[in-house]
């Protein structure tokens, strides 16, 4: 890994290195990201950084760089977690790690993954530490959410915030990675919202374009369809249960871009850049107060559906509000 | 100056700078002054509480008033720093000083284990002395076995408890203790403060970025060096307000001030690109709410208290007075209304799995007020609608795709703005009309839809007015679909239960008898056709029509499936008016359009 | 009995027996529980001839024991029980209430018990009765008026310093008149002006802070008088400066709106404010002021802010609405109809 696979965050990377150089380093940061930003590349390289024997670090040819390049490097801990939480037991078990010196240089480091899945209890048993930690040690907690930690850590680290990077740079690390056109990788990117590694994720999935696919027919058979014909649309929202939450932001996304096409001079901010002609024609099956409304109502969807609602009712009622909306602007139509 | 080489520990700046003086102490004179003469007096109580928001000199406050009663050669009551016991206090051999953080030592043990130590005299002054911070996290069982120790402490101790949540104490605790409020630090001494540690460092930084430091850090002062440190750390010896802002996440000033003109236009195009500009370059989404938020808060308390905001407004002068520019061409209930919108927005966001969108659709709906039932919706909407009128304003826009919008209740409403001042009606003040308690109003259908499209200009509905009035018998061509669709809406309002199995339907004349009236449901809805022809739902639906049209109907239900043919293809019913409406009469059709729009129970007639 | 009376009781020395001392003014109750402790017993032997027990978990053996002591080169014993629960409402304590009666009324003669309670007494019940009859029941109730001041003013001069009668009631008006709470203030003014010798207002105006019910009053009063520059201004302060929680403020905002809400309608029924001070239960100054500020509102505004402040407390507390913004919204929203 080296600096090129860093697109984007070349700002923060500049600012990290002046406080390493400068010797201001402190012994604990929070690395606050959404997920997909690039927390894990940016604390690794961080850690390289932090760890590296050479001149202008990171060399990537001393042996301290090599060893964290080949995820072996004897004073990098990484802290993850199959589990939802973190629970007290790994923190403990870091707190009696921490007293030991590092084997190689003057440094050890120790990545927390999901910091913010910590149980308060292991918290709790984590400030001590934070508050005293042994001199060569460095703590960098990985959080895609400030709100899931105490305030009290939070007051006792450095916040490194990670920003999303531009459309433009997302695409272009699409585009190095995975194998599609640079027309669809602008199209992820801007699905991803400057999170790097989620545009990835996408690009690489079948599922996402066939989930995109899907969600669009559904959006257009709902402003044409019959209430009954909405009713069988479940049949997909049931056959992908697990998905059902992605396939609800997807359809959000396509009712925000007709909004947008709404307004006329918004076409540059369009998302689904890819799908121009059926965007305008839901734009044309939808008023604009409908377009809010049911952006609304699959908000409700949505939480419902994370607050464990009965599945079904929850989808269906949605398809018929949809339908019913489409079938209302049809048939006022019909009057004017 | 910065070091420059190993991995070495550096002090964290606020650390290096926290005052070891009560002069060092900054924005807290009032208790100072006292703290200093009680060091000279030696009148010390045993027991004080120091309140306030965080970072605000607390806990500095306490250390040195610590050594200072312990020092034995105080300087004008500070502590004169070069005496055995302040170096002792100073040092790891310091036993008499000692810090306790109630929040990780809440429970009655820690008490305990405090007032056993107490009867040991202090090692090297005259005094042992206790800071316990952040006192409000104890347990209640740790608060009572400290109230007994609070109430008769030995004359060698002394406590101080800190808190930033005094509301939480027990009141016993509370008149056992001298109480000292520490203030919040206003911006000027947070900057004049940060611009003294610049200079001392030899940084450059420029006035906006220092702004923003102490802006963001609300009146803490700990916060900001916090902050200015890692300014620094991050940015050298040359620090710019593009830093500060990247390395806070924030948009600036100056987009908030363009955001919220776009508000107050209601230019949602600008709004959306504005938004997409944030996500381009990697702002964060709830950050950029709070600040807004915040800036709409100001610009509300700049409008309300105009002459002298300073007291509740934190900002330097010049941010005054663009807030005072923004304030003057203002729609304070949009101003409202965005707060409350945002702020619900604000609460949710962090949970939301697509917070761009969120955040575009609450710009949407603070700028479309048309499509909200809340009061402020209503307020905002007729203020518009007023000035329009008053500009002379054609009520109809064209929407901007060629699609009908669902505009039409604004038309109403300016329908009946207008009509009420041509016929002299008072109109009491819309602040107490509340809407009726249907779903949103776009879903309904107004009555005269033809009449409200027409009504453009006041001229013209002036001219209406006119004409009806002049009228004597008149032939009313109406529509049956128009007004099957406005009894819907009715039947909505009064009949829930059936207004589902009605949504659908179609209501068509027969052409062999003028006196029936067809109502054809979707193909295989018997069940629906059943329950509609049950006597007490179609004589309803009778009265309805009746009420409306004037004239007597039969109903007949079929579904599309058994549809006679005798339906008329030609929906267009006359109906000859015998008499012209009286001035009575039109003044109640226009009542009853209000009471149709707005609900009975919100429509007063006042005769002027 | 009146605890001037007791004073000079215990300075003639004159005592033994049951004494129960109770009631809301911590100040002075403590300070004759000093000084009786002071007058009873005999420096030297002191630590011997007096025992102080806690009342919460002690039984009743324990008390016994202590009270059948006797006393050790002195005449008398004092034993000191504090809050003790058979004088609270629950009857949760370990202490049985007759057997306690029983006791007390057969003990030793040499044996001084003071039953020291923080807070108020159940009178109904049977120890308190008894007490009472033989006239040793003590209450400490706050003082007011002419002996408030007297006494704030020996205060301050025993500590060197003076102060106008003006700002005496400046202080009183800030923060109550519990003594506690003025002796500690007294105390922080005293070492404010330093080498000065007078207390002025702005003195107590830098250093005293007000109580909650004081400023929020001010508050209130802005409010009522639609003004809602001021309102701000004393809600800043309340917040910003006082650290206060917003359900405390919101909760009287909502009380004042009740209160001139309640005013006005029977006011409209005809009823004079001394009939509305007795049926609303409140003090006929506040009904006045009251009475006045209705006229600033309509039912119909009063009825909606009540709605407002359940609105907004609601919203604040699910986390709808960021608190101090919530009150600001009310504050906007009420004073500018």
């Amino acid at each position: 890994m080296n600096t090129f696979d860093i697109i984007g965050q070349s700002a923060l990377i500049n600012r990290l290195k002046i406080a390493l150089e400068s010797g201001r380093i402190v012994h604990s940061y929070i690395f606050a990201g959404l997920p997909g930003a690039g927390k894990r590349t940016l604390s690794n390289f961080f850690a390289k950084m932090l760890l590296c024997d050479g001149g202008s670090k990171p060399c990537n040819t001393c042996q301290s760089c090599s060893q964290v390049d080949s995820q072996n490097h004897p004073d990098l801990i990484r802290l993850t977690s199959q589990t939802k939480t973190i629970g007290v037991e790994p923190i403990r078990e870091l707190r009696a790690d921490i007293g030991i010196k590092p084997f190689q240089g003057s440094r050890k480091i120790y990545i927390i993954e999901k910091g913010d899945t910590m149980t308060p209890q292991a918290q709790n048993a984590f400030l001590k530490t934070l508050e005293e930690p042994p001199e060569y040690a460095v703590i960098i907690i990985l959080a895609d959410n400030l709100a899931g930690l105490l305030s009290t850590i939070v007051s006792r680290c450095q916040i490194i915030r990670i920003p999303g990077l531009s459309t433009r740079q997302v695409a272009e690390i699409i585009e190095r990675k995975a194998n599609i056109s640079s027309e669809m990788a602008l199209v992820f990117a801007r699905l991803s919202e400057g999170l790097p590694g989620k545009g990835l994720d996408l690009a690489l999935s079948q599922e996402y374009r066939e989930m995109r696919e899907e969600s669009l027919k559904i959006l257009e058979g709902l402003s044409k369809s019959s209430l009954v014909q909405a009713m069988g649309y479940i049949d997909y929202f049931l056959d992908n249960r697990d998905k059902a939450i992605e396939i609800l932001d997807l359809m959000e996304l396509w009712l925000r871009d007709a909004l947008v096409l709404k307004q006329s001079s918004c076409q540059d901010i369009i998302i689904n850049m890819d799908k121009l002609t059926y965007i305008k024609s839901l734009a044309n099956n939808f008023t604009l107060s409908h377009i809010q409304c049911i952006i609304e109502n699959i908000e409700d969807s949505k939480k419902m559906l994370m607050s464990h609602a009965n599945f079904h009712l929850a989808i269906e009622n949605l398809l018929m509000k949809i339908q019913g909306s489409g079938e209302y602007v049809r048939s006022s139509r019909s009057t004017v | 100056m910065l070091k420059v080489g190993d991995p070495m520990e550096y002090t964290a700046l606020y650390r290096e700078w926290r005052p070891d003086t009560f002069d060092e102490v900054v924005g807290q004179d009032h208790v100072i002054r006292i703290l200093k003469n009680q060091t000279n007096s030696g009148r010390i109580s045993h027991a004080y509480l120091f309140c306030g928001p965080r970072g605000t000199g607390k806990t500095s406050t306490a250390k040195i008033f610590g050594k200072a009663i312990n020092c034995t050669d105080p300087q004008d009551g500070n502590p004169c720093g070069v005496c055995r016991v302040c170096t002792t206090i100073d040092s790891e051999n310091n036993m008499d000083v000692i810090e306790i953080d109630a929040a990780s030592n809440t429970g009655v043990d820690h008490i305990r284990e405090i007032r056993d130590k107490i009867k040991y005299p202090p090692s090297v002054g005259r005094y042992r002395v206790y800071i316990i911070d952040e006192v409000h996290m104890l347990s209640t069982s740790a608060f009572n076995a400290f109230l007994k120790t609070l109430e008769e402490p030995p004359d060698h101790i002394v406590f101080i408890l800190a808190t930033t949540e005094a509301h939480k104490l027990p009141s016993t605790v509370l008149s056992r203790c001298q109480r000292y409020d520490f203030r919040r630090i206003t911006l000027k001494v947070i900057v004049d403060r940060l611009k003294s540690i610049a200079k001392r460092m030899g940084i450059e930084v420029e006035d906006e970025a220092l702004d923003t430091i102490a802006r963001w850090s609300e009146g803490g002062m700990r916060d900001s060096i916090s902050l200015f440190d890692q300014c620094i750390s991050f940015c050298g010896t040359s620090i710019k307000e593009s830093d500060v802002l990247a390395i806070l996440g924030t948009a600036g000033n100056e987009f908030l001030f363009d955001v919220v003109n776009n508000i107050m236009k209601g230019d949602i195009s600008s709004l959306l690109i504005q938004i997409d500009r944030l996500v381009e370059e990697g702002k964060d989404l709830s950050v950029f709410l709070k600040d807004l938020i915040n800036h709409l808060r100001n610009l509300l308390i700049v409008d309300i208290c105009g002459d002298d905001p300073s007291g509740l407004l934190d900002v330097s002068q010049s941010t005054l007075e663009e807030y005072r520019r923004q304030a003057s061409n203002m729609n304070q209930s949009r101003l409202v209304r965005s707060i409350e919108i945002l702020s619900e927005l604000d609460a949710e966001i962090k949970w939301n799995t697509r917070p761009r969108i969120m955040v575009e659709m609450a710009m949407v709906r603070i700028c479309r007020p048309q499509d909200g039932n809340s009061i402020e919706d209503l307020i905002d909407r007729i203020a518009i609608l007023e000035k329009q009128v008053s500009e002379g304003i054609p009520i109809a826009r064209v929407s901007d795709i060629n699609l009908s919008d669902a505009r039409r209740t604004d038309e109403d409403i300016a329908e009946i703005i207008q009509e009420s001042t041509s016929k002299k009606l008072g109109f009491r003040d819309l602040d107490e009309i509340k809407p009726s308690k249907d779903e949103p109003a776009e879903k309904d259908k107004e009555e005269h839809q033809g009449k409200a499209q027409k009504a453009g200009k006041q001229e013209e509905a002036k001219k209406i007015a006119k004409d009806t009035n002049a009228q004597e018998a008149t032939i009313e061509k109406i529509d049956i679909e128009e007004v099957w669709d406005s009894l819907l809406k009715k039947i909505r309002r009064e009949r829930m239960a059936i207004f589902p199995l009605l949504r659908s339907t179609k209501l068509q004349l027969d052409s062999r008898n003028k006196n029936i009236v067809n109502l054809v449901f979707p193909s295989q809805q018997e069940f629906y056709v059943a329950a509609i022809e049950k006597e007490d739902n179609s004589q309803y639906i009778e009265g309805l029509l009746l009420e409306s049209t004037g004239q007597k109907f039969k109903l007949k239900c079929y579904t599309e499936d058994n549809v006679p043919n005798s339906i008329s293809k030609d929906n267009i019913l006359e109906i000859t008016d015998e008499e012209a409406p009286s001035e009575e009469e039109e003044k109640e059709d226009i009542v009853q359009k209000a009471i149709d729009i707005f609900g009975k129970e919100y429509v007063e007639v006042i005769d002027d | 009995m009146d605890y001037r009376k007791l004073f000079r009781e215990i300075n003639q020395g004159q005592w033994q027996g049951v004494y129960l001392f109770f009631g809301e003014e911590q100040y002075i109750k403590q300070q004759a529980l000093d000084q009786a402790i002071d007058a009873l017993l005999d420096p030297s032997f002191k630590e011997l001839n007096y025992d102080q027990i806690e009342g919460a978990n002690v039984d009743l053996d324990t008390i016994i024991n202590a009270c059948e002591t006797l006393p050790f080169m002195s005449e008398r014993r004092l034993v000191v029980l504090k809050d003790l629960s058979v004088f609270g409402g629950k009857s949760d304590g370990d202490i049985d209430e007759d057997g306690f009666l029983e006791y007390i009324k057969k003990m030793s003669d040499t044996t001084c018990l003071i039953l020291y309670c923080r807070d108020g007494v159940d009178k109904r019940k049977k120890v308190y009765r008894y007490i009472n009859k033989t006239g040793r029941a003590i209450e400490f109730k706050h003082i007011s008026g002419r002996e408030l001041y007297k006494w704030i003013n020996q205060k301050v001069e025993e500590q060197g310093k003076n102060i106008s009668y003006e700002a005496m009631g400046h202080i009183v008006d800030r923060i109550g008149n519990k003594l506690e709470d003025i002796s500690n203030e007294i105390k922080k003014l005293v070492s404010y002006v330093g080498k000065r010798d007078k207390i002025d207002i702005q003195d107590i105006d830098e250093v005293v802070v007000p109580t909650l019910e004081e400023s929020i009053f001010q508050l209130v009063d802005a409010i009522g008088e639609k003004k809602s520059n001021r309102a701000l201004v004393v809600l800043g302060n309340l917040i910003y400066e006082g650290g206060q929680a917003t359900p405390p403020i919101l909760a009287m905002i909502a009380r004042q709106f009740r209160i001139i809400l309640q005013c006005k309608g029977l006011h409209e029924k005809g009823y004079n404010s001394a009939t509305i001070a007795t049926k609303l239960k409140q003090r006929p100054f506040v009904v006045r002021k009251c009475l006045s500020q209705g006229r600033n509102f309509t039912v119909e505004q009063l009825k909606e802010g009540l709605e407002l402040c359940l609105k907004v407390d609601y919203h604040i507390k699910v986390g709808k609405i960021q608190d101090t913004l919530g009150l600001e919204l009310i504050i906007v929203k009420m004073c500018n109809q």
